[in-house]
């Protein structure tokens, strides 16, 4: 397939990442396909260490020295972009890809002020003036939310708030009417009020430009508000993919089961948070067959060996569990499901109230 | 001796054993990485044994006059050469490595050991003792270090004594600082804080656990700090401070061959070029255990 | 940004007393009768007296320290005996070539410095970054009086491109006869300030706001100026002024091999010929020197980041 096809944005086939340490390779990133489609919102959920924050940069050949891509291919219309040099990605006269960064301390250069730093983006995906371009970005900062944009645009980075300077690399990526917008952590560092506003507000960007997000996030909460899909990794590795509303009410894995069931609810009150007993792999220390396997309350024999793709186990809904027949037996995942509950006794959509709360 | 290092960092460790062991001195690098220190040694062993065996290797005696054979440039009898009184020049320069060598090995070795134990005690004891060092600490560091050295070696006389004294009055201040700063970190570490509930006494817990941990970086620092005290010492030599006649001294030496420098260049080329190779080896050292350094510290 | 220059002024103080006790009390380490040194063994009683008492050293010791420095205010930093000076006489006359050979010598060292430091950083683990980290490694153990030797060999005596020494007259003639003494200066320098440029580049290419601005796309040369640069240059500038101490101390040795006629030459000298208050004027002032700039240093840094202050 040299092409992808229409309605997707972003193709990802077998991505793997490997990184280095102390003469060791390792893989950060093992075996993704993910297919982005064209204006939808795809969360992307994990702990501290399952790749997700790779695989933004894995797609922006934003990778830090240290990680390397191994194999795999990421298409974008005609395009592989992991084939193609950097520049000529980034050069790319329309579409393209954007990225809002985590630390909103460290998203903007700190010695150049807002306003270069937003003409730069403007400029540099269209010819126009200096003057043009400082129109252009201050309605793009007003729009996104920063109040008296054009008396600020002298100010530098640390005269901002956090939730101001998420507005203004926000602003900046759009600049480039990017198709892609890769979103890692945006709110993560913010309180709740400005998380969410801005969560707004990339779903307003969304819709109206039909621009493709992928928002990685360690909150579930957090993404299932926001994504229409919710993809899971787990030590670089898919565990589950479906839609939001899905996965919070029949979920399929045991390793997703466990994140929601880890989320504090508003309508029930517990004596503890059932948390994840142990901790996620370190990079070298992924064991065979399903990663999850040594912290998962369903394991059995043959868990611990072999791979574990994913398969798709009802319309739009794919599971890496091995097990999953057998650990919620009733017809898989249809939305009119009555049968008994699984195992772990999952509620429905009062599983969550605050959007601070983090698995 | 210096503050023209590229700065190693110090890390909080917290591990309650040491990080380097003998053992440890080739295997956590990588390839290249390895294959760079193993080449430091190399070196190092070449200028070692050429000092050691000296008498072995060089057909001439270094002091021997020769006025015949006087200038007369690299040959097949004299391989770099001879002087302006027909002494060979590859006698001298293998000679002098033995000076060269002791010198900045010694001046290392002592603001290595100054240091260290100052520092352990400013950082350990704090309060007054640490203020005072470190007021000591600042003053010292405010004058250009040469300056420093010269002017003490000019008053007390030219010689290797002097250079001693001038160096060893110094040189501790990067030390200490650089242990006290580690000192101060680790001293609110857990293992510590048990050591010292226990019923160890202080200088127990001060041998057994501070004093292997806090180690690492001042002995980083001390194999980059060998390059800066040979050079220390050949450029006071060169400016006739230092070793004196008829002590051959490879500083010393170049600034003999200072007046051929046009037409014979051998004079100083020569034990120039062993000071370089001798640097190069102990930078190539120092590399290596930086990077060990940091490695281990990385687990 | 008054209050940080207040701040620093204040802690200098005390350093400067330091070094002012510091140079005082190094005369005393002469052995022997300094007197006597400077008269020679046939000098009278009386005349040995007469000097005793002209260098002042016939007072209590606390009184020295007080002459000594309540005449710094004045200007009053000894007296040469060889040289028929005043110290003060001899440094401005002699500060402004040290000065100069100085800058011009950083000036070389960084127009070197960054381009090799920004290739090696941008081309990082490629054979050419080997290469120059490989020659870093050598650079960092050239003594600079070799360095200068070799280069009066070939460049001035054999091709005759440059003087063999001395500073010449006048501004032009200061930049050609100060070329070899400047570069041989940079060079001993170049090896650390590469070294440490080139690890402040990669940290900064590694950043959040280097892959915003990658990603808009702008052309290479404006990322790496404005962006890359712009933030390494800040961590090189601290280089630079923790070095100082460095250059100034290596200048000495500069100058004396190309028989500069500055500050640093005039120190061998005096420390060769037994000139203890010279040495003694020289070395306050070399301390001070320092004790100036890296406090210039400091604030001009404080002043490159827009915080107005240093993190």
């Amino acid at each position: 397939m040299t092409e992808t096809e229409p309605g997707v944005a972003l193709q990802i086939r077998g991505l793997v990442v490997t990184g280095r340490t102390a003469g060791r390779t390792m893989p950060i990133l093992d075996g993704i396909d993910l297919d982005l489609r064209s204006g939808e919102i795809l969360g992307v959920v994990g702990e501290s260490g399952s790749g997700k924050s790779t695989l933004c940069r894995a797609i922006a050949r934003r990778l830090p020295s240290g990680l390397t891509i191994e194999a795999g291919t990421i298409r974008m219309g005609s395009m592989d972009v992991l084939r193609v040099r950097p520049s000529q990605l980034h050069q790319m006269p329309a579409g393209g890809v954007r990225m809002v960064f985590q630390n909103p301390m460290t998203a903007l250069n700190p010695v150049m002020t807002v306003g270069d730093q937003c003409v730069e983006a403007a400029r540099a995906r269209n010819r126009m003036s200096r003057s043009a371009a400082l129109a252009r970005s201050v309605e793009i900062l007003e729009r996104m939310g920063v109040k008296n944009a054009a008396s600020r645009m002298k100010d530098y980075p640390y005269q901002f708030s956090g939730g101001q300077r998420q507005r203004i690399v926000i602003s900046i990526a759009l600049a480039g009417d990017p198709a892609v917008l890769l979103a890692d952590e945006p709110t993560s560092a913010l309180d709740v009020s400005t998380q969410a506003s801005l969560l707004e507000l990339i779903k307003e960007i969304s819709a109206e430009r039909q621009t493709s997000v992928l928002f990685v996030s360690h909150n579930y909460a957090v993404v299932s508000q926001l994504c229409t899909r919710v993809l899971v990794l787990y030590a670089g590795q898919m565990m589950e993919l479906g839609p939001s509303r899905t996965l919070l009410a029949e979920s399929r894995h045991p390793y997703t089961s466990a994140l929601i069931a880890s989320l504090p609810s508003i309508e029930t009150r517990v004596a503890r948070l059932p948390a994840i007993p142990g901790q996620p792999p370190a990079a070298g220390q992924v064991p065979d067959g399903c990663p999850f396997w040594p912290r998962c309350p369903h394991a059995d024999d043959g868990c611990d060996s072999g791979p574990v793709p994913m398969r798709e186990i009802a319309q739009g809904h794919s599971t890496a569990c091995k097990r999953a027949e057998a650990i919620w037996p009733t017809q898989a995942c249809r939305a009119d499901a009555d049968g008994p509950a699984p195992a772990d006794g999952q509620g429905g959509d009062a599983k969550f109230a605050s959007p601070e709360v983090s698995p | 001796m210096t503050a023209a290092h590229p700065g190693v960092p110090g890390k909080a460790r917290s591990l309650g054993r040491p990080v380097l062991h003998a053992s440890a001195v080739l295997p956590f690098l990588r390839g290249r990485e390895r294959v760079s220190m193993l080449v430091g040694y190399v070196l190092l062993g070449i200028v070692v044994v050429a000092a050691v065996f000296a008498p072995l290797i060089c057909r001439y005696s270094p002091t021997a006059l020769n006025p015949v054979a006087a200038l007369q440039g690299p040959s097949a009898t004299h391989f770099f050469g001879t002087d302006q009184f027909g002494r060979d020049v590859f006698a001298r320069t293998v000679y002098a490595a033995r000076i060269d060598l002791i010198i900045a090995f010694s001046l290392v070795g002592t603001a290595f050991v100054i240091g260290t134990a100052l520092g352990i005690v400013a950082g350990w004891a704090a309060g007054v003792a640490d203020s005072v060092l470190m007021r000591i600490v600042d003053v010292a560091l405010a004058f250009p270090f040469l300056v420093l050295v010269i002017s003490i070696v000019g008053l007390r006389g030219p010689g290797l004594l002097s250079l001693y004294l001038a160096v060893s009055i110094v040189s501790w201040v990067f030390y200490a600082r650089l242990v006290r700063s580690e000192v101060r970190q680790l001293r609110h570490a857990e293992y510590m804080l048990a050591a010292k509930a226990s019923d160890y006494s202080t200088l127990r817990v001060l041998a057994r656990h501070l004093l292997p941990n806090v180690i690492i970086q001042p002995l980083v620092y001390a194999s980059s700090d060998l390059v800066y005290a040979l050079l220390l010492g050949a450029s006071v030599s060169y400016l006739g401070l230092g070793v004196q006649p008829p002590t051959p001294e490879w500083g010393q030496m170049v600034q003999d061959g200072s007046t051929f420098i046009g037409a014979q260049w051998w004079l100083s080329f020569f034990p120039g070029a062993a000071i370089v190779f001798t640097a190069v080896a102990f930078s190539l050292i120092g590399d290596g255990l930086a990077a060990l350094a940091r490695e281990g510290s990385a687990r | 940004m008054r209050r940080l220059i207040a701040r620093r002024v204040a802690q200098a103080l005390p350093v400067l007393v330091g070094i002012t006790v510091v140079t005082f009390s190094m005369v005393h380490l002469v052995p022997g009768n300094p007197a006597r040194a400077l008269a020679g063994q046939r000098a009278t009683p009386q005349i040995l007296a007469s000097i005793r008492h002209q260098l002042g050293i016939d007072k209590p010791l606390l009184a020295q320290y007080w002459h000594f420095i309540s005449g710094l205010p004045r200007g009053q930093l000894g007296y040469s005996f060889l040289l028929h000076k005043t110290t003060d006489a001899l440094v401005a006359a002699r500060l402004p070539t040290t000065l100069f050979l100085v800058i011009y010598g950083v000036l070389i060292a960084i127009t070197l410095g960054v381009p090799l430091a920004l290739v090696s950083a941008v081309r990082k683990e490629s054979p050419l970054d080997h290469g120059i980290k490989g020659t870093l490694v050598v650079g960092l153990g050239l003594p600079s009086f070799w360095i200068g030797l070799l280069l009066i060999g070939f460049l001035a005596l054999r091709l005759g491109w440059f003087p063999a020494g001395g500073a010449g007259v006048g501004f032009v003639d200061h930049l050609w006869h100060l070329f070899l003494p400047a570069l041989t200066l940079a060079l001993s320098f170049l090896a650390v300030l590469v070294r440490n440029l080139r690890a402040s580049l990669i940290e900064v290419m590694d950043t959040d706001f280097v892959s915003l601005a990658v990603l808009k796309g702008i052309s290479r040369l404006r990322l790496y100026t404005r962006h890359v640069l712009r933030n390494a240059l800040i961590p090189a500038v601290t280089i630079v002024g923790l070095n100082l101490s460095y250059l100034l101390g290596a200048s000495v040795v500069v100058e004396s091999v190309f028989s500069v006629d500055g500050v640093g030459n005039t120190l061998v000298n005096a420390v060769l010929s037994r000139d203890y208050q010279l040495v003694q004027g020289l070395a306050l002032v070399f301390g001070v020197l320092v004790l100036v700039i890296t406090l210039t240093v400091d604030i001009i840094q404080a002043g490159l980041s827009p915080r107005g202050e240093v993190a």
